[in-house]
This record gives structure tokens, sequence and C-alpha cells, in this order.
């Protein structure tokens, strides 16, 4: 009796935004220590079937690239490069396009691509990523914390920007500004969702105040939901 | 503007020092600021910030405290002050030369239509005396608040022979000594200039720089003093009491060559006496060549009278400012931030 493994292996490629903004969380954790998490779980998920992980790190630009490749120790190298890595006072805004374009031209094979960032980005990136999307699959992690959606009530601060450190007084307490405010982070909320869907990437959503593992499997069986609608689509038509 | 206790105003330099503070924290909380993933957002949605009028209520309070620190060394200002009452004493010369005629129509008639007019101009406040002096000095009406009275005694007034400016004054005085329980004036000067004891206790002379504004005396001559007590020798007793003489010179001190009634009279202003006696009283000396210069002197010192300019504390104003700007500085943080600062 013979068993039949496929044996098809995929290379994947984590695309990593560690620059300043990602040095924020109030909840459970930083976004970059949820982004670390997400890295170690895939990065050993897919390396215990023999797939290979690289990885692209992008602090003040990119900064370093990890060529993909197998095994245990490529995993612990992976993590043990990014646990390494200081935290920026200063950077200029993130670009998430020169991220994205580095990719381009660098990632040959058809690969699995993460592009990991909380997405506060110089804008032009959306087109990098349509054209990634076409080559690769590619699936957009959203790392966001829950102060990002709505800000605590606690009067006039200084409120400090993690990458330009942009100085900047605001009346948290001020109600037109909250209802404002609501009002930016929800268009933001659909305008990245539409950027997703134009570039047809995959996207899921990391907060700081949720489990990782638990939103990882949820994902999970809604991709797998979504496949067998689409492969009944597909069946209709 | 003075200060009773300037030592004080080195104080104000403690504003500065607050100033330096107030920028020191805000450096400082520039540093405790809250550091956030992105201002993107958040710039988006604060449309124009509070901007400089986070700096507006800090900035008036610290103006108060300026004021309040002033204030502490307890600024003077000299401030007008009407004096609504009082006693003016018009004491005139009706000498013989007041008959000339270079004023129209006589010294005399002008002098005391100008007096008149003065004392239309008082207010009700104000009680008015006539005094006429010649060889001897008389009280013609005692102060009263009656006009009508006074009007009359004005035009009872008759030129006659000498000239008594010192027992003119001493007689003014006595009008507005008149009724108290003093011994009158002129008896206690006169004693004193015999050498004999002053009946009943002197006045003690007031202390430097207090005045008693509610009474003055007007006094008009056109000539010299001729008779016993010289103006100057008596002058304490004005002093003494903190009563102004203002004094109204009419003609010149060269002298005139007057036709009174058909003789030819000489007359000269003792110009010299006149300042003295209104500069050592606090007073002001006036002159007046014609009728018109006249009037016009009664006119001035009808609102000299009435206002005078007085050095005044003003530490209350400057507490008040201060309080001011205190509240103003907490409503606007109130309305504006919803806190104080």
């Amino acid at each position: 009796m013979r068993e039949y493994h496929e044996d098809r292996e995929i290379t994947a490629q984590f695309l990593l935004d560690v620059s300043p903004s990602v040095d924020f969380g109030t909840a459970n954790a930083l976004k970059r220590d949820l982004l670390i998490d997400f890295v170690a779980v895939l990065a050993r998920l897919l390396t215990r079937q023999g797939n290979r992980v690289g990885a692209m790190l992008y602090g003040r630009g990119v900064e370093r690239v990890i060529p993909a490749r197998g095994g245990r120790m490529q995993v612990l190298r992976l993590i043990d490069d990014l646990e390494r890595r200081p935290r920026l006072e200063r950077a200029p805004e993130t670009s998430l396009r020169e991220l994205l374009a580095t990719a381009i031209t660098t990632v040959r094979r058809r690969s699995l691509l993460f592009v990991v960032s909380d997405f506060f980005s110089t804008p032009g990136w959306e087109p990098a990523l349509t054209l990634l999307g076409r080559r690769h699959e590619v699936l957009a992690i959203r790392l966001t914390d829950p102060r990002e959606r709505e800000l605590p009530d606690i009067g006039m601060v200084v409120m400090n920007d993690a990458e330009t450190g942009e100085h900047l007084w605001v009346d948290t307490s001020d109600a037109r500004f909250r209802t404002r405010f609501a009002e930016v982070v929800r268009r933001r909320d659909a305008a990245l969702a539409a950027a997703f869907a134009r570039a047809r990437v995959e996207a899921l959503e990391l907060s700081t105040e949720d489990d990782l593992v638990r939103t990882i499997v949820r994902y999970a069986a809604g991709r797998k939901v979504r496949n067998a609608r689409r492969a009944a689509a597909g069946a209709v038509r | 503007m003075t200060f009773l206790w300037p030592g004080n105003l080195f104080l104000v330099l403690l504003v500065p020092l607050l100033v330096a503070a107030y920028v020191w924290a805000q450096r400082r909380r520039h540093r405790y600021a809250l550091r956030y993933a992105s201002l993107s957002l958040v710039r988006e949605a604060l449309g124009r910030g509070p901007g400089w009028r986070r700096h507006v209520p800090p900035a008036l309070l610290l103006a108060a405290l300026f004021f309040m620190l002033v204030a502490t060394a307890r600024p003077q200002t000299v401030v007008t002050v009407p004096v609504q009452e009082g006693t003016v004493i018009l004491a005139i010369d009706v000498s013989g030369s007041m008959q000339a005629e270079d004023l129209r129509p006589s010294r005399m008639e002008a002098a005391k239509a100008a007096a008149k007019a003065f004392v239309e101009k008082q207010g009700p406040g104000v009680r008015i005396g006539i005094v006429a002096f010649t060889g001897d000095a008389q009280i013609v009406q005692t102060p009263t608040f009656d006009k009508d009275l006074v009007a009359a005694g004005i035009d009872r007034l008759r030129p006659q022979r000498a000239t008594a400016i010192g027992r003119g004054i001493l007689a003014s005085l006595d009008a507005i000594f008149e009724g108290s329980e003093e011994v009158p004036p002129s008896v206690a000067a006169l004693a004193r200039l015999a050498g004999e004891p002053v009946p009943g206790a002197t006045p003690q002379p007031l202390p430097q720089g207090v005045r008693d504004t509610s009474a003055s005396i007007v006094l008009l001559s056109d000539g010299q003093n001729n008779q016993f007590p010289a103006p100057q020798q008596i002058l304490d007793e004005a002093v003494n009491r903190g009563i102004r003489i203002y004094t109204v010179g009419v003609g010149s001190a060269e002298g005139t060559v007057l036709r009174i009634q058909g003789r030819t009279v000489r007359t000269r202003l003792d110009e010299a006496t006149l300042k003295q006696i209104a500069e050592i009283t606090d007073g002001q000396y006036f002159n007046a060549s014609n009728a018109e210069d006249l009037r016009a002197v009664y006119e001035n010192l009808t609102t000299q009278l009435v206002f005078r300019n007085e050095k005044t504390e003003v530490t209350a104003l400057f507490t008040a400012l201060a309080a001011i700007l205190s509240v103003v500085a907490a409503a606007l943080s109130l309305l504006w931030f919803q806190r104080i600062p």
C-alpha cells in the first residue's frame, strides 16, 4: 500500500513593517509583539511541512532581506532577528510602496506573501499591492490597537507621532472632535477594505486585544467557507 | 506713578520667572507626550486645534499676577478728584483804586460781575462767603449755600480807601471758622503778633502733604498792602488750617496812573506778595488786566476748586484689574478646555 503525500513545497515571504508606528499597543501587547507572534506561528506551521520562509523588514526603509529557507533554524533565526531589532525612536513616515516594490523585484517565484503592517503609510502603495497580488498569493495582515479606534476621554493631551515625532495638542474631551475622529476611523476602515478588495488581496485584522491563535483559526475557517462558496459559485457558472 | 512700598516691586521679577517656568512646563509636557501610532487620523479629525487659544488663559493669569504684585507695592497716582462740597471765601479788595475805569465799566464792577458769574457756576454743595477789605476787613456775607444771598452781598460792595490784604485774609479765615468752637483766627493771629499769650489752643500744624481741601479763599486785589498786619505775617494761620488762598491781581506791577472821579491816583499792583501768598498756601496766582481776563480767571478757578488733583493710592484698582483678569482667564479656560488653568 502506497501513501502519496502532496509534496509541493511553498515559499512564503513575510513583508514586515516594523516602523515605529508598529511599536505601539495599549491592550495586551504592542503591535510589534503581535507581529512577531504571528510570524512565529505561521513560520513554524509552514516549515513543519517542509516549506521555506523568508522575510523583508522595513524600519526606516527596507532594512533587511532574509532569503527564504526551510527548517527550524530558519524560524528561530527569523524570530531572533525580529526580537533583537531595537525600537526606533524616529523614522520617516512608512512607505509601504517601497516595501512592496522591493518584493516585486526580488521575489521571483510564485510565493505566499504576508504583508504585515498597520497600513499607516504614505499613500501610493495600492498599485504595488495589486501588482503583487497578480503574481503571488498575498495576505494582508492589518495590525490594529483599540486606541486607534477610540481615544480615551482624558481632556487636553499632547500626542506625539511615533514616527515623525510631531506634537499635537488634542482635546480628547471635545465631543465634536470625538465624533469627527470616529467618522475618520470609519472612513479609513472602509478605504482600506476597498483597497484590499481592489487589489484582490485577502485581508485579516489582528488586534492587540484579541487572541492571535483564535483569530487565525477563525480566519482559516472563514476562508474555507469562502473558498467553498466560491467553488460552488464556479460550479453554477 | 509713585509707590509707597517700592521695595515690593522686586516681586515683579517673579513674572518673567513664571513665564520661563511656563515655557519649561510646555517643553516638559512635550517630553511626556502620549506616543501614538500615527497622528494622521487625529490630525484629520482635529480640524483647527486649540492653537494659540490654549496660551490665552495662562497669559491672562500671568497678567493678573503682574498686577497683583505691582499692587503690593501700593502704587499712587495723581487723580483728579472732584471736590463736591466745601467753603469758598471771595475776598474782594474794595479800596479806592477799584473805582478805576481801565476795566469796563470799572474794576469794581468787573470784579463784581466776574464774582457773580463764579458764584453761579458753583455746585449746590459749595458754601460761599464774601469778605470785603479796605482799611479793615469785614465779613459781608457769612458762608452760605444760598446763592441769592451771596449775589446780594456782592452787590453791596462799595469802594473805600486803604488796602489791608492781611486783614482780608484773617477775616476770610474767621468767616470759614465761624460757628466753630475755635478762637477766631484773627484774634489768635493778632494776639500772637502783639506778643500776648494766645487764647485757646493753637491749631497744630497739619502733617506734611495732608491738606484739608474743603475750604479755600479767592482773594482779589489791585494794590499794595498798606495796613497792619502784613499778609506774610498771618499766612501761618491759613497754612496750619490747610486752607489754600488763590490770589487774583488786577492791574500791573509797573503801576498805572488812574483818574478816579477826576483825581489822579497812582496804584501799583503788589504782584510779588500775591504770588507769595498763593505759593505758601498751595494756591495759585492769576493776573487780570482786563474784564475778559478777570472773567476767565474766575471761570478757571471754578474748575480748580471743584476738581483737585490729588495723590491717591490706586492699589484697589490694580487688585480689581487682577481679579477681573483671573476671572476672565478661568472663564475662558472653562469655556474652551473644561478646566481651570
